[in-house]
C-alpha cells in the first residue's frame, strides 16, 4: 500500500457523517437544562432565577453580617462586611470573601478566589455564603463574626446506575473558613446546585480537607481525597484504610499511608510550624469500583502502637489526611522492558500484605540498609527507614531473604530527602547511591550492566541538590566515588500554575555485577566553567558536546540536539561502521536528542527490541512523526543503517496537592529503524 | 452578555461544534448510543460550568477536554463491548466510509484513536493535543506514530490475506 493511499483513506475515511440522533440529542440535553436559544426568547432557565434569588438574599445576609461584624483577622486583605455597598460587585468588594488562607488546588479546576472571578460568579457566591451560614446556624453554632471562602470546587456526581445526564447531582465543595483562633482549620462543605448544605467536616485542626463523602447510610465511598496537617509528633510507620465491602460483603483494607514530613518549606512562615506534621493518607480511586465501604477506619501505625480513626464519626480529628497512591509498577516495568521503581513525590509504601514482601523479608533489609547507613556515617532519622520497594530476580527459598535485590528505602526525617536505592546481597548493601534526592529512581540492568538514573526536583532558583550527589561503588572493602551529574539546562516542566516545577534530570551509570573501577576524567564546558567529571563505567551526561577526546575512552554518551549528534558520528565514523545506536530522545517539553551512546546494552537487535515491548516502525513513519518539529527534522542526514530510538516521555500525571506540582512517570518505548 | 445572550451563544457553539463532538466521541468510544450520552452529559457540564470559563475563545477547547472526560469515565465504568477476536463482526449501526480501516482503528487503544481524530480530523496540532489531552507532546507523538503504523499494518495484512 503506497504512503498516500494510506494517507488519504486515514484523512478522510475514518469517520462516518454525525447521525441526526447525535445532532438532536444535543439540542434536548440544552433544552433539558434551560438553554435559551433564539427560538425561545423570553423563557426563563430555572437555575438562573434560583441562582438571582438565592444571591439577593445572599447579598442582603451579608450586609447584614457585615455590620455585626466584629474584629477582623490580621490575615485579612479583603474588605470588611458591609464594605462593598457602593462598589461594582466585582470579585475584590465581596465581603467575606478573599484570599485563601491556604492555597487549596485540586485537580481538575478549583476557582482560586485571590485570582478574581467574574461578576456572575459573586452571585453564587454570596448564595454558597449563604448556605453555609445557615448550615452553621441548624447545627447550632453561634453566628460567626466572618466566614471566609477559602475555595470552591465545582461538584458533579453521577448516581451508581445509569449515567444518563438527568441523573447527575451536581453542586459545590466549599472551602470555608470561620475562625481564626487557636489551631481550627478551615472545614469542607459540600453543598447541592441548591446550596444547601450536604455535609460538612467538623473540627479539622488545620490546612484543607476534603471528606470521604459518606453515602446515605452513612458508610463511605471512595473515590474523594481527605487531608491535612496534624498537630502531633507521634510518627506513623503506616495506614490503611479497612473496612467491609458493602456489595461484596468482603473484608478490605487498602495500604494507603505516607508520612510526609517534607513540607516544612510551606510551614516556615507558620507559627505553628514547629509542631505540625502532614500525613497523607492515599487515595482509593472509583474508577473501577464505586464501592461502598461500611465502617471505615483509618488505622495507623505509630511508634506508640495502633491508633484507629472511625472516619464517619471522628473523620476530621487529627491524624487523618490523604495524598496520592504510589505503588510499585512492576507490570508495567515488564511490559516495557524497563525495571524501575516510581517514586513520584512521596515515600511508596510497600504492600506488606504482599506475600513476595513479607515483613521478616524486608526487615532484613531494612537492617542491611540500617547498616549500610552506619558503615557510610549516617545516622538513622527521626523517622526510621522505609523500605519503599525491592525487586529481585529469581524466586526466594525456603523463606530467605533474596540475594541481587534492589531495594529502595528511605531514611524519614526532617527536609525532604529522597529515597535511595540499595543494591543487597549476602546480607549486606554491595552499593547505593547517596544523595539521590530524587522523586524518581529507575534502574534499567542489561547484561550485567545496571543503570540508575532519575530526575531531581529543582525548585525556582535553588540549587540543584544532584550537584552533591555521588555514587559508592563498594569493591574488595574500598569504596569508589563517582560524582552523580545533572543537566545543568533547566526545563520548565509546568508552566501557568501557581505551582510550577522545574526539574533537572540526573543520569547515572554504574555496572553492578563487575565491580570494576576503571577511572578516567574529562573535562567538560558547562555553562561557560571547565569541569572535571571522574568517569568509570558511570558515564557523565553533560549538557553541553563531549569532546572528541571522551569518545575514545568508550561507552561515553554524547548529549546534545540531534545536529550535535549528527556532527559527532560523523566524526568518529561509529555509524559508518554499522554499529546500532540507541538514542534517547526526550519530547518534553522540547524534543531534543537527548543522549546516544555506542552499543551500550546491547539492547539492539531486533529480537532484543521485540522482547521489550518495541514495534517496528517504517522510516516514513518516523521521518513524519520527526518532521511534526523543526528542531529535529534532520534525520535524513543520518548515515543509512539500523538504529534504535528510544523514546523516553515524561508524562504528565495528576497534580498532587500535596506536593504542590504535578506527578510524572516515564515512558519508554523502543524503536528499530532502518534507514536506507 | 446577557443570560439570554450568554445561551444564544452556548447553543451556537454546540451547534458548530456537533461533528467535532461526534468525531471525539466516536473515536473513544466507538458506539453511537455512549457516543450521544457522552456529548449530552459533556454539553450539560459545560453549560453549567461556563461561568468558570475564563476566555471563550477557548471553549471549544475546553468542551473538547470536558467530553475526553466524559468518554474515558464512561469507558472506565462500562464492560468491555467485545472480545478482540470478534471485532470483524462488529457493527457500527451506521455506515463508515472504510470498513476495513474503521476494523482497524478498533484495535488501537482509545488514547491513540483519540490522538489520530485530533490530529487528522480537528486540526490540532502535536502540541495543542498535549494540552488537551493532558499529556507530554512526546507522548503524542508516540501515539501517533504508533497508531498510524499499527494501522497500516493491519491494512497490509488485510489486503495480503485477501
Amino acid at each position: 500500500m503506497k504512503k498516500n493511499d494510506f494517507d488519504n483513506r486515514l484523512q478522510n475515511d475514518l469517520f462516518p457523517e454525525m447521525p441526526a440522533s447525535f445532532e438532536s440529542g444535543l439540542k434536548k440535553a440544552m433544552e433539558h437544562e434551560g438553554v435559551r436559544t433564539k427560538k425561545r426568547p423570553t423563557a426563563t432557565g430555572i437555575f438562573a432565577g434560583a441562582v438571582s434569588l438565592l444571591a439577593a438574599a445572599a447579598c442582603l445576609l451579608i450586609v447584614m453580617i457585615g455590620v455585626m461584624g466584629g474584629g477582623r483577622s490580621d490575615k485579612s486583605q479583603a474588605a470588611a462586611p458591609g464594605e462593598a455597598s457602593d462598589t461594582p460587585p466585582m470579585a475584590q468588594s465581596t465581603p467575606g470573601i478573599t484570599e485563601a488562607p491556604y492555597t487549596w488546588d485540586w485537580n481538575p479546576k478549583i476557582i482560586t478566589l485571590s485570582t478574581g472571578f467574574e461578576f456572575e460568579n459573586v452571585e453564587k457566591f454570596q448564595a454558597l455564603y449563604t448556605g453555609i451560614l445557615s448550615f452553621l446556624k441548624e447545627r447550632g453554632e453561634s453566628e460567626p463574626d466572618e466566614l471566609w471562602l477559602c475555595a470552591i470546587k465545582s461538584r458533579y456526581v453521577k448516581e451508581d446506575t445509569g449515567i444518563r445526564a438527568d441523573e447527575y447531582l451536581s453542586g459545590y465543595y466549599v472551602l470555608a473558613q470561620h475562625s481564626f483562633g487557636g489551631t481550627d482549620g478551615p472545614e469542607l462543605y459540600c453543598l447541592t446546585e441548591d446550596f444547601d448544605v450536604l455535609w460538612a467536616t467538623e473540627g479539622s485542626s488545620r490546612g484543607p480537607n476534603h471528606a470521604v463523602r459518606p453515602a446515605e447510610d452513612g458508610a463511605a465511598r471512595y473515590g474523594h481525597f481527605l487531608y491535612g496537617m496534624a498537630f502531633t509528633d507521634a510518627h506513623v510507620t503506616r495506614g490503611a484504610l479497612v473496612g467491609t465491602n458493602l456489595k461484596e460483603k468482603t473484608d478490605i483494607e487498602f495500604s494507603m499511608l505516607a508520612w510526609f514530613p517534607n513540607l516544612s518549606e510551606r510551614l516556615t512562615e507558620s507559627q505553628h510550624a514547629d509542631m505540625a506534621r502532614e500525613y497523607f493518607l492515599v487515595t482509593v480511586s472509583d474508577h473501577d469500583w464505586d464501592g461502598v465501604m461500611e465502617n471505615p477506619i483509618l488505622r495507623f501505625e505509630t511508634e506508640e502502637g495502633n491508633m484507629d480513626v472511625n472516619m464517619k464519626t471522628e473523620l476530621p480529628l487529627v491524624a487523618t489526611v490523604l495524598g496520592s497512591q504510589t505503588s510499585l509498577d512492576i507490570e508495567n516495568a515488564e511490559t516495557r522492558g524497563v525495571e524501575y521503581w516510581l517514586s513520584q513525590n512521596q515515600p511508596m509504601v510497600l504492600d506488606l500484605t504482599d506475600d513476595k514482601y513479607g515483613p521478616e523479608i524486608v526487615q532484613q533489609y531494612g537492617e542491611a540498609v540500617r547498616r549500610a547507613l552506619s558503615t557510610s556515617g549516617e545516622s538513622v532519622r527521626s523517622g526510621g527507614i522505609w523500605i519503599c520497594g525491592v525487586d529481585y530476580d529469581g524466586e526466594s527459598e525456603d523463606g530467605a531473604t533474596p540475594d541481587n535485590a534492589y531495594v529502595l528505602a528511605l531514611n524519614v526525617g526532617d527536609g525532604e530527602p529522597g529515597p535511595e536505592l540499595f543494591f543487597y546481597r549476602n546480607g549486606q548493601i554491595l552499593w547505593r547511591t547517596i544523595g539521590a534526592d530524587s522523586e524518581q529512581i529507575n534502574v534499567v540492568h542489561h547484561n550485567g550492566n545496571t543503570i540508575v538514573f532519575g530526575i531531581s526536583p529543582a525548585y525556582d532558583g535553588e540549587p540543584l541538590a544532584m550537584t552533591y550527589g555521588k555514587v559508592v561503588l563498594k569493591d574488595g572493602g574500598s569504596d569508589a566515588l563517582f560524582p552523580v551529574l545533572a543537566l545543568d539546562e533547566i526545563r520548565e516542566r509546568i508552566t501557568g500554575g501557581p505551582y510550577y516545577d522545574l526539574a533537572r534530570e540526573c543520569y547515572l551509570w554504574m555496572d553492578a555485577s563487575e565491580h570494576e573501577v576503571k577511572s578516567a576524567t574529562i573535562a567538560a564546558q558547562v555553562n561557560g566553567t571547565t569541569r572535571e567529571y571522574t568517569l568509570s563505567r558511570v558515564n557523565v551526561l553533560s549538557p553541553q558536546p563531549v569532546p572528541a577526546m571522551a569518545v575514545e575512552s568508550g561507552g561515553v554518551i554524547y548529549p546534545g540536539t540531534v545536529t550535535t549528534l549528527i556532527q559527532s558520528l560523523n566524526e568518529d565514523g561509529v555509524s559508518a561502521e554499522g554499529k546500532p545506536l540507541l538514542a534517547a530522545l526526550t519530547n518534553m517539553p522540547f524534543p531534543e536528542v537527548r543522549t546516544v551512546w555506542e552499543r551500550p546494552l546491547n539492547l539492539l537487535t531486533v529480537s532484543d527490541a521485540v522482547s521489550v515491548g518495541s514495534v517496528e516502525v517504517f522510516t516514513d513513519d518516523l521521518k513524519s512523526m520527526l518532521y511534526n518539529d523543526a528542531d529535529i527534522g534532520v534525520i535524513d542526514e543520518l548515515p543509512p543503517g539500523d538504529y534504535i530510538l528510544c523514546f523516553h516521555t515524561n508524562v504528565l500525571g495528576p497534580y498532587s496537592v500535596e506536593a504542590g506540582r504535578y506527578t510524572f512517570t516515564n515512558e519508554y518505548t523502543i524503536y528499530k529503524v532502518t534507514l536506507e | 452578555m446577557s443570560s439570554h445572550e450568554n445561551d444564544t451563544w452556548f447553543a451556537r457553539q454546540i451547534e458548530k461544534m456537533g461533528p467535532t463532538l461526534f468525531r471525539v466521541a466516536f473515536a473513544i468510544l466507538r458506539n453511537r448510543a455512549d457516543c450521544e450520552d457522552a456529548a449530552q452529559n459533556a454539553v450539560l457540564k459545560a453549560y453549567r460550568n461556563l461561568s468558570s470559563l475564563k476566555e471563550r475563545s477557548y471553549f471549544k477547547t475546553w468542551l473538547i477536554r470536558i467530553l475526553k472526560n466524559e468518554c474515558f469515565d464512561m469507558l472506565r465504568s462500562r464492560r468491555p463491548l467485545m472480545d478482540v477476536d470478534t471485532q470483524g463482526e462488529l457493527s457500527y449501526e451506521m455506515a463508515v466510509p472504510d470498513l476495513d480501516l474503521n476494523r482497524a482503528f478498533d484495535r488501537l487503544s482509545p488514547e491513540e484513536r483519540l490522538t489520530i481524530a485530533l490530529y487528522y480530523y480537528e486540526g490540532y496540532d502535536t502540541r495543542e493535543i498535549a494540552a488537551l489531552t493532558e499529556v507530554s507532546e512526546g507522548t503524542v507523538r508516540s501515539r501517533l506514530s504508533r497508531g498510524r503504523s499499527s494501522l497500516r499494518a493491519m491494512l497490509q495484512e488485510k489486503e495480503a490475506a485477501q
